[in-house]
């Protein structure tokens, strides 16, 4: 396994349920399909998300194969890093267990515990080197605004601690809803640190919660960033994406 | 991928390993946390030893990989013992360590004088110069992960491997306000100096609980509060070593050991007294949630500052008194003899 293997993710941030476009479920499973994590953090801080919004939350998760967690926004920061963190381990840990059946016949649950602490060196060596593109989609419905401080702090926080991994780390940051009539916008593309000007800027709370159009949007993305490095990379051999 | 409850094992459950066929006896927990458990047990031996228990078998092997690395290396952390898989239970894996008496610092701090921090210090900077010859730093390092037990020669001791990272990679689990890059002042990249910013850090907001609001803080506001706290310490030799240490002026445990011999080891507290008070309330709230808890004696109280003053004034009058009937006594006998 070399260097130019690539994890996707796809971190939504949101303190609410969609009320705006198509069924994030539904964009989320599409998801996972293309290889590509969905992981959700639900904020709340003095009331609760509500029953809807919760389930909401870890029904997209389930569907994107990630984790989800419910938040306040004090924990914001660490949890957005555990996530990532533990995503890519078990995105990773997936691929360790194919290929170990394949050659062994045996998951690394059915490995002795000695053995199977030398295959999680092995996978925790991977996870520093492989390359990482991750899209935020931060909610910035009206009842965010409090919120937004604490998530663009969060954002910039989680951006530091992937800057120093030794794989390539490239972050974006859409918001939902975007300006005037558009469901979302693009805050900031594929970028290894983040502008916080331009995050200071253009998230202003305001309107619904589009989660769907979000997810399909953060898609397109990642979709687009791989024809793109796929293009430029041709010459050092085929690329491995894990799906 | 939602993280179940795995069954609470409670005391005096029997834990049968598969793979050694140990018999282990749970005598109760000694703290949770998001990646685990940690039961104090019992096994054939009769000897008692910790147990870390999680639903995930790979963060359990990899833990224990870290500990088997790190035992070779100095004896701050724990002893690893033996790694295993539940016979019984579904999907419970956990390895088994030597059980490390003393009580989270958060829990001594309060009560302790210059003299007791320096020794603190002094400990724990051992402790992290042997770790960092087998180039690994600690990275998580909370008051809640340094055992205190003073009446060891080694007295502090680390507990929580899991952040444990090599050189020159990026930090995985830390804590917010023991990290250099939440302050801005510093990158988030396993090395001894991250360690020794984290320690200074650390003993900072012992010395005073940051506010709750601290994460929405931008950067520079973040920095001004640490400063004001740093150099608003009655001891001027801390005040510097700890910012020496979180800017980053200090590489390598071998100087911070010389530094810490030179603060002052008095019987004085390191913290003006307002400041003692609201660190002490603020760390009794955050021991009480701890994860690396261990048992927690009741100590007896030393008298706090008023009662002391008040010790101070009959004190004099007692002197006063023998003085007093010294001098009388010797007139009289003075009187007698002549």
């Amino acid at each position: 396994m070399s260097k130019e293997a690539m994890i996707r993710q796809i971190l939504v941030i949101t303190d609410g349920y969609s009320n705006i476009g198509e069924d994030p479920i539904q964009c989320a499973s599409e998801a996972r399909r293309q290889g590509i994590v969905v992981n959700v953090i639900g904020v709340v801080d003095k009331g609760d998300m509500g029953v809807v919004g919760r389930d909401e939350a870890m029904s997209i998760a389930d569907a994107g194969g990630g984790m989800c967690r419910i938040v306040h926004p004090v924990d914001l920061s660490a949890t957005a890093q555990m996530m990532t963190h533990q995503t890519m381990q078990m995105t990773l840990q997936q691929v360790v267990n194919q290929e170990l059946q394949s050659v062994m016949g045996k998951s690394t649950e059915e490995l002795p515990p000695a053995d199977r602490s030398r295959v999680m060196q092995v996978v925790d060596k991977l996870e520093e080197e492989v390359g990482l593109h991750v899209v935020v989609a931060i909610d910035t419905s009206a009842s965010m605004k409090d919120k937004i401080p604490t998530v663009r702090e969060a954002v910039r926080d989680l951006a530091l601690s992937l800057q120093v991994r030794l794989g390539t780390s490239q972050v974006a940051v859409i918001a939902f809803p975007g300006a005037g009539e558009q469901s979302t916008k693009l805050v900031q593309d594929f970028s290894d640190e983040v502008d916080m000007q331009g995050l200071e800027a253009s998230l202003q709370a305001r309107g619904g919660t589009p989660t769907g159009p979000a997810i399909r949007h953060a898609i397109s993305l990642l979709k687009q960033l791989r024809h793109d490095t796929s293009a430029v990379e041709f010459e050092d051999g085929p690329r491995r994406d894990y799906a | 991928m939602t993280q179940g409850v795995h069954p609470r094992l409670t005391k005096g459950s029997k834990v049968l390993g598969k793979w050694t066929r140990q018999q282990w006896v749970v005598q109760g927990a000694l703290g949770v946390g998001a990646n685990g458990a940690v039961y104090a047990v019992r096994g054939a031996d009769h000897q008692r030893y910790a147990m870390k228990v999680c639903e995930d078998a790979g963060a359990v092997a990899f833990e224990w990989g870290l500990l088997e690395q790190l035992s070779a290396h100095g004896f701050a952390f724990p002893k690893p013992h033996c790694i295993d898989d539940s016979a019984a239970h579904p999907s419970l894996y956990f390895y088994v360590m030597e059980l490390v008496d003393g009580q989270p610092l958060d829990v001594v701090w309060p009560r302790l004088d210059a003299a007791g921090v320096k020794r603190i210090l002094l400990a724990t900077a051992y402790a992290l110069r042997h770790l960092h010859k087998s180039s690994h730093a600690f990275c998580d390092i909370k008051p809640q992960n340094l055992l205190v037990n003073l009446h060891e020669n080694q007295c502090v001791r680390f507990v929580d491997v899991g952040g444990v990272t090599p050189f020159g990679r990026s930090v995985r689990q830390f804590t917010p306000t023991s990290d250099v890059a939440f302050w801005g002042l510093g990158e988030r990249r396993a090395s001894a100096r991250y360690d020794i910013a984290a320690l200074a850090l650390m003993v900072a907001t012992l010395c005073e609980t940051p506010p709750k609001t601290l994460s929405q803080w931008p950067l520079e506001r973040r920095q001004a509060w640490m400063l004001r706290t740093i150099r608003g310490l009655r001891q001027k030799r801390l005040s510097t070593l700890l910012e020496d240490a979180v800017y980053g002026r200090i590489n390598h445990a071998d100087e911070l050991i010389h530094r810490v011999y030179d603060l002052p080891a008095d019987r004085r507290p390191v913290v003006a007294k307002a400041h003692r008070q609201a660190a002490a309330t603020g760390a009794v709230a955050s021991g009480s949630t701890a994860l690396g808890q261990q048992k927690r004696k009741s100590q007896p109280r030393r008298p706090g500052k008023s009662t002391a003053g008040r010790a101070d004034w009959t004190e004099r009058l007692m002197w006063y008194a023998l003085t007093c009937a010294m001098i009388s006594t010797a007139g009289a006998w003075a009187e007698y003899l002549r």
